[in-house]
């Protein structure tokens, strides 16, 4: 809240600032290089009331769902498995970090093979690329767990299960929303790139239309929406984070 | 005499370190708490003090020796004791309230019920008010309340309490040994006091157990002639101060700078 509060009048001067330099960027340029704020957000919102925008984003957000849903499922419990059992942790945890290191976009022919052009393999690239990102980070928060408050259960009496379920879980909550926020750019970043590598469709076949047209305006108005989308979830999440966990205080970016 | 609350025998503990040498930190420390009696352990920083408390609520097992309880050999952490930690521990996620349940929770205590009586408690404590408050809204001291109280809900027949004021500045740390004292005066408990200072062991024990330092030994067992309820005035007594200076003499000995 003060977080917002203060940075209020910053982050609109801010944006202001930055349409003034787009615009005279754009001004007395060929609208087939670039195309001013005013053109792209004209055209975001024609696109938009004509039913084109909405219909392609509700695709996208098909397979954007599933992916991202399954990642998390996926995720959860095998980074807290591997943050609290350090067998688990050597034989899982190299392989890990390897795969982790490879480009997702590398794994494309191989999801193709697998999986085809379309839906299933919209989904396995959206899973593919988000859920490293949510495994490291669970991982790092069900490691982190301060071991005196696990001392504290103990000495009031907690067994194993315990343990788990009322000093484990609820101390690393705060890691699991951070995770599910980098996880989710991740799933938004492959939602696209899986439309634009494998069969075009929705958001990314209106994006390679307007590229081969050289429609400008078009193409910004899809980066400006994938901006919103982007910021929508991370808004979102962080909202939903400091209503269910009241209790964290996290630092002052 | 009565059979002792607490029977603590030989009890010795080590802990490996680096490539399997063995740091030993208790040596063979023996000696027996009466029900209800308050009793303070004093030590240099770091000679086995909380290793100590933490064997007898069962967290750490002895390497030899045992703690009994009532006569009973103690295996493991159970509610006959109730800690109060240094860093009062609190779980960050739990309102004061919520952490105060925490031991009762843990017994099965049904809902209602263990809010009840936590509420009890978070009023003995002089927290009403701040039931529903998170621990980082809270101060210091009033943390250390909530941790007090949540030992104290459990209705420990033991309560430990590990330096539980030496992270406090001194004018809190006053208060809340007046407190303290007055809680006890109204529910009677054995305790077992740990605190590196020797004012704080002479004012509010029955009994002053000094360790030397690492290895922890039991070196000199004194007795606090003081009379309850006590008051502040008792600090600047000949008797305290002399007190102090023995504590301290003998302390001193092992004190390496």
């Amino acid at each position: 809240m003060t977080r917002l509060g203060h940075g209020l009048p910053l982050m609109a001067a801010s944006m202001v600032g930055g349409m003034i330099l787009w615009e005279m960027a754009a001004s007395g340029v060929s609208g087939v290089i670039f195309a001013p704020p005013s053109v792209v957000l004209a055209r975001l919102a024609q696109d938009t009331l004509s039913g084109v925008l909405p219909m392609a984003l509700l695709g996208s957000l098909a397979h954007l769902a599933v992916g991202f849903l399954l990642a998390v499922a996926v995720a959860l419990p095998l980074g807290f498995a591997i943050g609290r059992s350090p067998p688990v942790a050597a034989m899982v945890e190299p392989v890990m970090n390897a795969i982790y290191a490879v480009p997702p976009v590398a794994m494309v022919p191989f999801l193709i093979i697998w999986f085809g052009l379309f839906y299933e393999a919209r989904v396995a690239l959206v899973f593919l690329m988000s859920v490293f990102e949510i495994l490291v980070t669970v991982t790092v928060g069900a490691r982190n767990v301060d071991p005196m408050l696990l001392q504290v259960g103990r000495s009031f009496g907690a067994n194993r299960f315990r343990l788990v379920t009322v000093v484990m879980l609820p101390a690393s909550l705060p890691f699991v929303f951070t995770a599910l926020r980098v996880g989710l750019v991740r799933a938004i970043n492959a939602m696209i790139t899986a439309e634009l590598f494998l069969a075009a469709v929705n958001l990314g076949a209106l994006m390679k239309q307007s590229a081969q047209r050289f429609d400008m305006a078009g193409l910004l108005s899809l980066v400006v929406l994938l901006c919103l989308l982007g910021l929508a979830a991370q808004e979102g999440l962080k909202a939903l984070e400091s209503r269910l966990l009241p209790w964290h205080v996290r630092p002052s970016s | 005499m009565a059979q002792p609350k607490l029977e603590i025998s030989q009890l010795t503990k080590g802990f490996v370190r680096g490539r399997g040498d063995i740091v030993p930190v208790l040596e063979n420390v023996s000696f027996a708490v009466a029900d209800l009696e308050f009793v303070a352990i004093v030590g240099p920083s770091g000679c086995g003090k909380s290793t100590f408390l933490r064997i007898v609520d069962g967290l750490i097992e002895p390497d030899s020796g045992e703690v009994r309880l009532n006569g009973r050999a103690v295996t493991g952490p159970g509610h006959g004791r109730g800690m109060v930690f240094q860093s009062f521990d609190l779980f960050p996620w739990r309102t004061a309230l919520g952490n105060v349940e925490f031991g009762l929770e843990m017994m099965g205590v049904p809902r209602q019920e263990r809010r009840d009586r936590a509420q009890g408690w978070i009023e003995l404590v002089g927290l009403t008010g701040f039931e529903h408050s998170y621990p980082h809204q809270l101060s210091g001291g009033m943390q250390q309340r909530v941790g007090i109280a949540r030992a104290l809900a459990i209705e420990p027949e033991v309560l430990l309490m590990d330096e539980p004021f030496g992270s406090l500045d001194v004018q809190t740390r006053d208060l809340l040994q007046d407190e303290l004292l007055a809680i006890w005066q109204r529910k009677r408990k054995t305790v077992l006091f740990v605190t590196h200072s020797i004012e704080e062991a002479i004012y509010l024990a029955d009994r002053v157990l000094i360790f030397t330092p690492r290895p922890a030994r039991l070196e000199l067992v004194l007795d606090v002639p003081f009379a309850r309820p006590r008051t502040e005035e008792i600090k600047s007594s000949p008797a305290f101060v002399e007190l102090r200076r023995e504590i301290w003499q003998s302390l001193k000995r092992g004190v390496r700078i």
